[in-house]
C-alpha cells in the first residue's frame, strides 16, 4: 500500500506535468458532402438517418433505410402511376388510396410515426364493421369534439341504420358527423397539410377520399388591450396572434358580403397560413392580385412574424423608412380597408400590414379620428413637429454650437458656453454620447418585463442625465436637447417608422457634425430622394403630396362630414365614400310645433 | 433609351423656376444692382418678357416636331453630325453651369459660413447630394423640387417680410437709373438668366405633350421673373446704391440684417438651408440635363453609368477657377450676357434650318 501511494503520488505529479490525450471524444458536427444538394431536395434530407426508433428498433448508423410497411404490388403499381401523373416523388403516392392499409402507411411515413408522438393515429371499426381510422395532431386538435361528435357517432352503428349503400364518406358527411365544417379531400398532402392545423382526418376503407373535420382547438391568447397603439377614446382591442380570432375581429367591424378573406400557405419549413383581406368593389383589383403575387411568390422555410413577411414583400427593402404600415389594432385595419387597401395577417403575429400606404399614413393616429376635427389636426400638427424634431433635434444643436454660433441669441449663447466650459469632449462627443446612453435605456427597459422596466427607464434617464451633469461629462442644455428628441421619438405613431427616425437621426447627427447647417441640408436633399423614389406596392410613398394628387385628410384632420372621398393614391373602384350632404338632417326641416 | 418617367406641369415649372430663381441667392443680383442700380427691378422685368418671346420661338419649333425632344428635333433640323455638335455644345452649358454653381455656392459658403472648411470637402458634400438625386433620375429631382418649393418660398418671402423696416422708398430713385438705354440692352442681355428654360424641351417627352410643355414654361418663366424682381425691388429698398453695389450676395446682404430686438437677429444661418437646397437642385437639374443630352446624342440607355466621371469632371471644373472673383467674371459676366444665344438663338437657328431645308416630324420621328 504505501507503493501504492507512492505511485500515486508520482503519477499524479505525472499528470499534471505531462500531456494526456483527452479520454472521451467530444462531439464534431461534421460537414456534409454537398451541402446545396440536400437543401434543394428534401427527398435526400429525408433519407438521412436521424437514429430515431423505427417500429421500436434502431435504425443504425450510416445511411438508414426507412422501413415500409408491406403492401400489395398490384396497389403499389397503381399508387406509383397515379404519382407520376401528378408529378409527384415517384416513391410517394398522390391520391388518396381506397385500400385504408396504403393510407396509414403513407401516412404514418409523411408523419413519421411514430418517432414523432404528437401524431395520433386512431384505428377503429366504423359502425362496427368497416376498417377506418382517424388522425389528427394531439393539443391542435380540440379532444372533445373528436370524442363527442365524431368517434362517439361513426363507431356507433345507430346512426349507420338508414345507410342504403353508396359511399360511405358521403353519408357520414351528410348523416352522422354533427360539426360544423367537414371537406373532402382527395390528395395526401393535402391531408398532410389540413391535420397540421388541427383538422381531423377520417379514412375509411373502400373510399378513395378522406374527410376533413374542422376540430382546431389550440390554446390561444384572448383578446387584448393594445400594447403600442394606445388610445384614449377608441376601442380597446387588439389583435392575437389566432388568425381566425383577428380576421373575426374585423368582421365584427365591417359586416360587409364584400369584405373578402383569402390564405394563402407560406413557409416551406412552416406552412404558415397568411390571410389576404379587402373589400371587393372598392379595393383596386391590381393591387390586389400585386399582394397575392408577392405574398405567393415567397419561397422561405419559415415566416414567424409580420415583420419578417414586411421584409418579404416590400418593394424597397433596403430603405430605413418602412413601406408598409403595420397595426395591432382590428379598427384601424378596418378603416383602412375601407379606403381600398389590403390587409395581411400573418398567422402567429397580433400585428396586420396593410398596403400600400403613404408617408403620412403612417404619421397618423387611429385616435385622430375617434376626437373632434379640431383636436385631431392639432396632434397631427404636433406628431409631424415631433418627427422631425425626432429627426433633426440633436444634428442641429451641433450645427449651431460648432458652426453657426452667430445666430445663437447673445444671452443663450452665454448660458450654453458657461456650461460646455467644465465638459471636456467635443460636443458630437456629447451628444453621441447621451443618444448611446438614451438609446441603452429605452433596449434596456423594453427587455426587463413588466413594470420595472419603465421604472427602470424613467429612473435610469433621470440619474443617468443628473450624474452625468454632475460629473461635468455632459451639459444640461443637451440633457433637454436630448430628452425632447426622445419625446418627439415617442409620439410618432408608428413603431417601424419612429425605429427609422432614431437610425436616421444619427445620420443627420454626422452630417451636422461635420459641415453644419449646409451638412443636414445636404442630408436633407439625400433623404428626400430616397423618400421620393420609394413606391408602396405601386404607389409614390410621399403622395398624394409628391406627386401631387387630390386626397383630403393628410395633415390636416377633416371634419368628418366632408371628408367624401377615399384616398385617391390608392385608386379605389369606388371613390366616394359617403353622400355629398352626409348630415342629411340639415336638409329638412324639423317637425312642426319643434321648430324655433 | 432614357427612362424618364412622367412629370406633372407643376413639377415641371418647380424645378425650372428654381434652376432660373436660383440666381438671386447668387452673385447675379450684385451683378445687375450694380449695372442698373435702382433701374434693376424693370430691367428684370425686361429681361423675363424677352425671355418668354424666346421661348415662344422655343415653344414654335417643338410644334412643328409634335411629341419630339430637343435632341432629335435638333439632329433633324441640322442633320445628325452638326445637331450633335450644337447638342453637345448645349449639354456643356449645362455641365459648365452646374460647375459654376457649385463653386459659387462653395466659395461664398467659405466667405460667410465655413472659412476654415477646405472647399473640397464642401464640394464633394455638395456633389454627394447632387450624385444621389442624379441617380434617383428626372422623376425624384423634379419631385424634390415640388417638395422643397412651398419652403423655398417662404423661406424667401419671410425674408423680404422681416426686412420691412429696412425698407425705404427713396432707394428707388433716381427711377430711371443709368438712363433707359443702358437700362434696356442690359435687361434685353441678362435674358439668358431665364434662357435656362431650355431645359424643358430637353424633358418634353417625360411632360405628355407641347400643351404642357407651353405651361409649364411660361407658368415658371413668370414665377421666376417676379421672384427675381420681387427680389431686386426689396434689395433695392433696403440699401442705397452705394452700399447695395457693394454686398457680393445681395440676398444674404438683406438677411443678415434683419433684427427684431436682442433674440431675433442674424438669421442668415437659416437662410443657409434654403440657399443649399436651391442650389443643390439647380446643379441636379443642370447636370441632369447635360446628360440626358449626352446619353441621347450617343444612344447610351442609361445615365447612371456615367454618374462617378461626371462627379469627377464636375469636381475638377468647380475647382479649376482661383477665386469667387474670378467666378464673378467668367460666370456672371461672360455666361448671363451671352448663355442667350444657346438658350433662345440655337432655337430660332434650328427652327429656321427647318423651315428651309422643310423638316417636320412626328412623335415616330423625321
Amino acid at each position: 500500500m504505501p507503493d501504492q501511494n507512492k505511485q500515486g503520488l508520482f503519477s499524479r505529479l505525472t499528470a499534471i506535468l505531462a500531456y494526456r490525450p483527452p479520454k472521451r471524444n467530444t462531439f464534431v458536427l461534421p460537414e456534409l458532402k454537398d451541402e446545396d444538394s440536400y437543401r434543394v431536395t428534401p427527398a435526400d434530407r429525408e433519407e438521412m438517418d436521424y437514429g430515431e426508433q423505427e417500429d421500436g428498433r434502431e435504425t443504425g448508423e450510416g445511411k438508414g433505410k426507412s422501413k415500409k410497411k408491406p403492401v400489395r404490388a398490384a396497389e403499389w403499381s397503381r399508387v406509383r402511376s397515379d404519382k407520376k401523373e401528378s408529378g409527384g416523388r415517384q416513391d410517394e403516392p398522390a391520391k388518396i388510396s381506397p385500400d385504408i392499409k396504403v393510407s396509414l402507411a403513407v401516412i404514418k411515413r409523411e408523419f413519421h410515426v411514430p418517432q414523432n408522438i404528437d401524431v395520433v393515429i386512431r384505428e377503429f371499426k366504423l359502425a362496427g364493421e368497416v376498417d377506418a381510422c382517424i388522425v389528427f395532431l394531439d393539443g391542435m386538435a380540440d379532444r372533445n369534439t373528436i370524442n363527442d361528435f365524431i368517434l362517439r357517432q361513426i363507431m356507433s352503428p345507430v346512426p349507420f341504420a338508414n345507410y342504403r349503400g353508396g359511399c360511405r364518406m358521403e353519408y357520414i358527411a351528410g348523416s352522422v358527423l354533427a360539426v360544423n365544417q367537414t371537406q373532402k379531400l382527395d390528395q395526401y398532402k393535402d391531408v398532410v397539410l389540413q391535420v397540421l392545423m388541427g383538422v381531423t382526418a377520417i379514412f375509411i376503407d373502400g373510399c378513395d377520399t378522406c374527410l376533413a373535420v374542422e376540430t382546431r382547438g389550440f390554446e390561444k391568447r384572448s383578446i387584448e388591450k393594445p400594447a403600442t397603439e394606445a388610445v384614449v377614446r377608441g376601442a380597446q382591442e387588439a389583435f392575437t396572434e389566432n388568425l381566425k380570432t383577428n380576421v373575426t375581429q374585423i368582421r365584427r367591424i365591417i359586416k360587409n358580403k364584400n369584405l373578402i378573406h383569402e390564405t394563402v400557405i407560406v413557409g416551406r419549413g412552416t406552412n404558415s397560413l397568411i390571410s389576404i383581406l379587402y373589400i371587393r368593389g372598392i379595393a383596386n383589383p391590381a393591387a390586389v392580385r400585386e399582394v397575392k403575387r408577392r405574398v405567393k411568390s415567397i419561397e422561405t422555410d419559415m415566416i414567424l412574424a409580420s415583420g419578417m413577411l414586411e421584409e418579404l414583400i416590400e418593394d424597397s427593402p433596403w430603405m430605413i423608412i418602412p413601406q408598409v404600415l403595420t397595426t395591432e389594432r382590428p379598427d384601424r385595419t378596418a378603416s383602412h380597408l375601407m379606403e381600398g387597401k389590403v390587409a395581411i395577417i400573418n398567422e402567429g403575429s397580433p400585428f396586420a400590414i396593410v398596403v400600400p400606404v403613404t408617408f403620412h399614413s403612417l404619421l397618423q393616429s387611429p385616435e385622430d379620428y375617434f376626437i373632434r376635427w379640431q383636436y385631431g389636426t392639432l396632434t397631427r400638427l404636433i406628431r409631424t413637429l415631433a418627427f422631425f424634431m425626432a429627426l433633426l433635434l440633436p444634428g442641429l444643436y451641433i450645427a449651431m454650437t460648432n458652426y453657426h454660433q452667430e445666430m445663437i441669441p447673445t444671452d443663450l449663447l452665454e448660458s450654453i458656453a458657461r456650461n460646455r466650459e467644465v465638459v471636456p469632449f467635443p460636443t458630437i462627443v456629447e451628444v453621441l454620447m447621451m443618444e448611446i446612453s438614451f438609446e441603452l435605456i429605452r433596449e434596456a427597459g423594453i427587455r426587463v418585463p413588466g413594470i420595472i422596466g419603465t421604472t427602470m427607464g424613467i429612473i435610469g434617464a433621470l440619474i443617468l442625465g443628473q450624474a452625468a451633469v454632475a460629473a461635468n461629462i455632459v451639459s444640461p442644455i443637451l440633457i433637454i436637447i436630448v430628452a425632447v428628441t426622445g419625446l418627439g421619438n415617442f409620439a410618432i405613431p408608428n413603431y417601424s417608422l419612429a425605429y427609422g427616425v432614431r437610425v436616421l437621426r444619427f445620420f443627420f447627427i454626422a452630417m451636422g457634425g461635420v459641415l453644419g447647417f449646409f451638412g443636414i441640408s445636404a442630408g436633407m436633399v439625400m433623404a428626400a430622394a430616397a423618400a421620393l423614389s420609394m413606391k408602396s406596392f405601386g404607389v409614390p410613398f410621399l403622395s398624394p403630396a409628391w406627386p401631387k394628387g387630390t386626397g383630403p385628410d393628410q395633415i390636416i384632420r377633416y371634419p368628418v362630414w366632408l371628408d367624401e372621398e377615399r384616398p385617391d393614391t390608392v385608386n379605389p373602384l369606388n371613390k366616394r365614400k359617403q353622400a355629398e350632404i352626409a348630415r342629411g338632417w340639415t336638409r329638412g326641416e324639423p317637425p312642426e310645433g319643434k321648430r324655433e | 433609351m432614357l427612362k424618364e418617367g412622367q412629370i406633372g406641369v407643376f413639377e415641371a415649372s418647380a424645378i425650372t423656376t428654381i434652376m432660373i430663381a436660383s440666381n438671386v441667392f447668387f452673385t447675379s443680383g450684385w451683378s445687375i444692382a450694380d449695372r442698373l442700380g435702382p433701374a434693376a427691378w424693370y430691367g428684370i422685368l425686361l429681361s423675363a418678357c424677352t425671355a418668354l418671346g424666346g421661348f415662344y420661338i422655343l415653344f414654335l419649333l417643338l410644334q412643328r416636331f409634335q411629341g419630339q425632344g430637343l435632341v432629335p428635333v435638333y439632329e433633324a433640323a441640322f442633320g445628325r453630325p452638326a445637331g450633335g455638335l450644337l447638342l453637345l455644345l448645349t449639354a456643356s452649358l449645362f455641365l459648365f453651369n452646374g460647375a459654376m454653381i457649385t463653386r459659387e455656392f462653395v466659395e461664398a459658403g467659405k466667405v460667410y459660413f465655413y472659412p476654415l472648411t477646405p472647399p473640397s470637402l464642401m464640394i464633394v458634400f455638395f456633389l454627394l447630394a447632387v450624385v444621389t438625386l442624379l441617380h434617383c433620375g428626372l422623376e425624384v429631382i423634379v419631385r424634390s423640387a415640388a417638395l422643397f418649393a412651398w419652403p423655398l418660398l417662404t423661406a424667401l418671402l419671410a425674408i423680404f417680410f422681416f426686412a420691412g423696416p429696412l425698407y425705404s422708398a427713396s432707394h428707388l430713385f433716381p427711377i430711371l437709373g443709368p438712363g433707359p438705354v443702358k437700362t434696356l440692352t442690359t435687361g434685353l442681355m441678362r435674358s439668358s438668366m431665364f434662357g435656362e428654360v431650355i431645359v424643358l424641351a430637353v424633358f418634353v417627352n417625360a411632360l405628355q405633350g407641347a400643351g404642357h410643355f407651353k405651361k409649364a414654361g411660361v407658368t415658371a418663366l413668370v414665377f421666376s421673373g417676379a421672384l427675381i424682381t420681387l427680389s431686386a425691388i426689396f434689395y433695392t429698398l433696403a440699401f442705397p446704391y452705394p452700399v447695395a453695389a457693394e454686398n457680393t450676395i445681395p440676398l444674404l446682404a438683406l438677411t443678415r440684417v434683419i433684427e427684431y430686438g436682442r433674440f431675433f437677429q442674424r438669421f442668415d444661418s437659416i437662410f443657409l438651408f434654403a440657399w443649399s437646397i436651391v442650389a443643390m437642385l439647380a446643379v441636379a437639374v443642370n447636370l441632369y440635363a447635360a446628360l440626358s443630352i449626352y446619353c441621347r446624342v450617343f444612344r447610351i440607355d442609361d445615365h447612371r453609368a456615367l454618374l462617378p466621371s461626371l462627379a469627377v469632371l464636375v469636381f475638377s471644373l468647380a475647382i479649376l477657377l482661383p477665386d469667387i472673383s474670378s467666378i464673378a467674371f467668367i460666370y456672371v459676366n461672360l455666361m448671363r450676357q451671352h448663355g442667350w444665344l444657346i438658350g433662345f438663338g440655337l432655337p430660332l437657328l434650328a427652327l429656321l434650318a427647318a423651315v428651309v431645308r422643310g423638316k417636320k416630324g412626328g412623335p415616330a420621328g423625321a
